[in-house]
């Protein structure tokens, strides 16, 4: 399951956190992993991580790679859809 | 998928009491996550039942663009106010969490000595800035600050209360 992941990738990860079984989705990019869990950043300063999301890759339901546009001006914002 | 953004924006930066002041430009920040709401530019990083659960509200002023529009105060000729008592409002970026997604920007306002002005931040020493709410709170709230720098582009009004 490690091997699945690399830090720096860009992800969306889906989980489920017991014991409520709510369904959660974190998107970000792979800040750190070891053998039981995976760090998930979102924002960052500079390289410094500012929001961070840690998750048990045990808990993980469904993984997908992402490429996230980027937003470099106003309309790229009124291209994106609701 | 087809909303997941990247953006890079700027924050305002508060300086604890005895920090010493190090600033020169704004840090750029990076935030991932898909956008919910393109008029309020509400990123939201995680979901919880598919619902937005954290997050980030950014203003448009606070996104770094290529080209920023610049406001009639960015011009304003700060240098003969150095040392003059301020009030700044301004429009502050939220974070969320919980899911209690904000519907607007936080207005904020801060008070206090005008210490200097770089070409795109306003240096204010001794500040006292609070949170036009429903309830007014102090911001940051449990801590003095020796200094806030605040973008010029998040500025709103500016009032000069003394020589």
């Amino acid at each position: 399951m490690i091997n699945k992941y690399k830090k720096g990738d860009l992800v969306s990860l889906t989980y489920e956190i017991t014991p409520k079984k709510d369904v959660m989705q974190a998107i970000g990019i792979v800040y750190k992993i070891s053998d039981s869990q995976i760090v998930i950043c979102h924002n960052f300063s500079g390289v410094h991580p500012i929001d961070t999301t840690k998750i048990y890759l045990k808990n993980i339901l469904k993984s997908e790679y992402i490429v996230p546009n980027e937003i470099k001006n106003l309309d790229d914002l009124k291209r994106v859809e609701n | 998928m087809k909303n997941i953004v990247v953006a890079r924006y700027i924050d305002a930066l508060y300086f604890k009491k005895n920090e010493k002041l190090d600033f020169s430009q704004f840090k750029t920040h990076i935030a991932i996550g898909e956008l919910v709401d393109n008029n309020n530019i509400i990123f939201c990083f995680t979901k919880k039942n598919k619902k937005p659960n954290t997050g980030l509200l950014l203003t448009q002023e606070s996104i770094v663009f290529k080209k920023n529009k610049k406001n009639k105060l960015y011009n304003f000729n700060y240098l003969s106010k150095i040392g003059v008592n301020v009030g700044i409002y301004w429009n502050d970026i939220v974070y969320f969490v919980n899911g209690k997604i904000p519907e607007m920007c936080t207005k904020a306002y801060t008070e206090g000595k005008l210490f200097s002005v770089t070409s795109n931040a306003i240096i204010i020493k001794d500040p006292k800035t609070i949170l036009l709410k429903k309830k007014v709170i102090n911001h940051p709230a449990d801590e003095k600050q020796s200094y806030c720098v605040i973008p010029k582009s998040f500025v709103t009004d500016i009032q000069f209360y003394d020589k």
